[in-house]
């Protein structure tokens, strides 16, 4: 039988986990729920500017379209509400009733960033949809991927030095997209390699972005690096909260003048806040 | 079977619409070389990608940021995280002026601008004393210093505990330009002496 101690334990301890269950903050920037990012890369050599379509399946939602997008272009990032997209990419000033030149489809998922990619010769056009991450970079770092759109048949090695040297990408095909590495903030040397071909590029690397180098190819089929800044955390992260207040609205009578808060958790508090009230009347 | 098929359509498609089209080419296996009108989008030839780099908002630093709804206009401040790595707030003789965080994000550019300032002090208000009234959709303007002016949305509104802090989703990666604005809230924390609550708008810059 348990005892008078034991049953305020056990209360405790159930206090303790409710608490534990509290919501669960995002672990990750989102400017919303219910929204989420997509760019386009058109990364096909022989393929003039495309207009591109992106269609969401939810009947009644808003198409949006991305115009006069040229070899080597990276669009900015648009925020789209989550759901199922229809990507139709067809020659600039086409209707749109014209033939796509490629079509595709994916999905925008809340708070997550993706690149719809198309590569390859215009006579072999792929499409590809890549997830970019969100996630904060280790301290005085930055995260750097490669993307593999040179088109032929022999792969592409790119590696970058500093004061050491690391390989991003070992023999990549058409297509590749690397994992993303961190590196520390700098200017790196870039190289690229395919048989006998090389190109270099410096590349600048902040403290908390997220990167994408491109790998095209020129006009003359030579290799080209392209920097794209995916996204970019604050740099270096203030540790802990902030302390902006000096409790004048608090302590005055003037808790009405605080700032509204909405939300569950002020909800709470406010419910809490009354239950402690309602005890103390009880008390007295 | 399925080509002829298509090709049997594609030609009473063009028949309909007054498109002449000889034999010879309807017999073309693929519609994309069949129909006149289906442009492959191919090039003459290989061509010369677009390598511009947008880059940063060059050397722009904010001055002022104004939230008409709740009738803040208040010049900033630079803000630097203390020995400990905090962030700190602005010195208790500036009240009416709010703090960037100038070794982060300038705003405009993408990630995560921060921007803090106090909502009291011990005997007075201060510049973001109405910061939690703000909802989604209303405007937040900054002015930058050379007088142009960096638009946002507030996105959301929240009141988190201190203790629990979302450093993810206040400093963490962002795909497009955004901003933070802060301040304190909630009910005061005696044992701590401090505001229990951090209140924390979350705005994107607007297209």
């Amino acid at each position: 039988m348990p005892s008078r101690t034991h049953r305020r334990l056990l209360a405790a301890l159930t206090a303790a986990s409710a608490l534990v269950l509290l919501p669960v903050l995002p672990a990750q920037a989102a400017s919303s729920s219910s929204t989420g990012w997509a760019r386009v890369a058109h990364l096909s050599p022989d393929t003039r500017q495309v207009d591109v379509r992106l269609a969401p399946l939810d009947e009644g939602g808003k198409v949006v379209r991305i115009d006069d997008v040229a070899y080597g272009a990276v669009s900015q990032y648009l925020s789209l509400p989550v759901g199922e997209y229809a990507v139709a990419m067809r020659p600039a000033g086409s209707s749109e009733s014209a033939t796509p030149v490629i079509q595709t489809s994916f999905s925008v998922k809340a708070g997550t960033a993706s690149t719809v990619a198309v590569f390859g010769r215009n006579d072999d056009l792929q499409a590809k949809v890549v997830v970019d991450s969100l996630r904060q970079p280790s301290a005085g770092a930055g995260r750097v991927r490669i993307v593999q759109a040179a088109t032929g048949d022999e792969p592409v090695t790119v590696t970058a030095a500093d004061d050491d040297e690391r390989t991003l990408v070992s023999k990549a095909a058409l297509g590749t997209v690397s994992a993303y590495a961190d590196v520390p903030a700098g200017s790196w040397q870039l190289t690229a390699l395919r048989g006998s071909d090389a190109a270099t590029s410096r590349l600048r690397v902040g403290t908390g972005q997220i990167l994408t180098v491109f790998v095209l190819e020129d006009a003359d089929g030579g290799l080209v690096l392209k920097r794209v800044l995916d996204s970019s955390s604050v740099g270096d992260v203030p540790a802990g909260f902030l302390a902006t207040g000096g409790g004048y609205l608090a302590h005055e009578g003037r808790q009405q003048d605080l700032p509204i808060l909405a939300g569950a958790g002020g909800l709470a508090l406010l419910a809490a806040a009354g239950a402690v009230v309602l005890r103390r009347r009880a008390h007295a | 079977m399925r080509d002829r098929a298509a090709a049997v359509a594609l030609l009473a498609v063009l028949a309909l619409s007054g498109c002449t089209a000889s034999p010879a080419e309807v017999d073309r296996p693929t519609p994309r070389t069949l129909a006149p009108s289906a442009d492959t989008g191919a090039a003459s030839g290989p061509q010369r990608p677009v390598l511009d780099d947008p880059g940063s908002t060059a050397a722009l630093v904010p001055e002022r940021i104004v939230i008409p709804r709740i009738g803040v206009d208040a010049s900033l401040l630079d803000l630097a995280r203390d020995a400990e790595g905090v962030l700190a707030a602005p010195p208790a003789d500036q009240l009416q002026k709010a703090g960037w965080y100038a070794d982060g994000t300038v705003p405009g550019d993408v990630g995560p601008a921060v921007i803090a300032g106090h909502v009291d002090w011990v005997d007075r208000v201060a510049v973001f004393h109405r910061l939690g009234e703000l909802r989604a959709g209303d405007q937040v303007r900054v002015v930058m210093s050379d007088r142009s002016v960096v638009r946002f949305t507030v996105d959301r509104t929240q009141a988190v505990p201190k203790l629990r802090f979302p450093t993810g989703a206040v400093y963490g990666p962002t795909p497009d330009a955004q901003l933070r604005v802060i301040t304190c809230g909630g009910p005061w924390d005696d044992a701590r002496d401090i505001y229990s609550e951090n209140v924390i708008v979350y705005a994107s810059r607007t297209a």
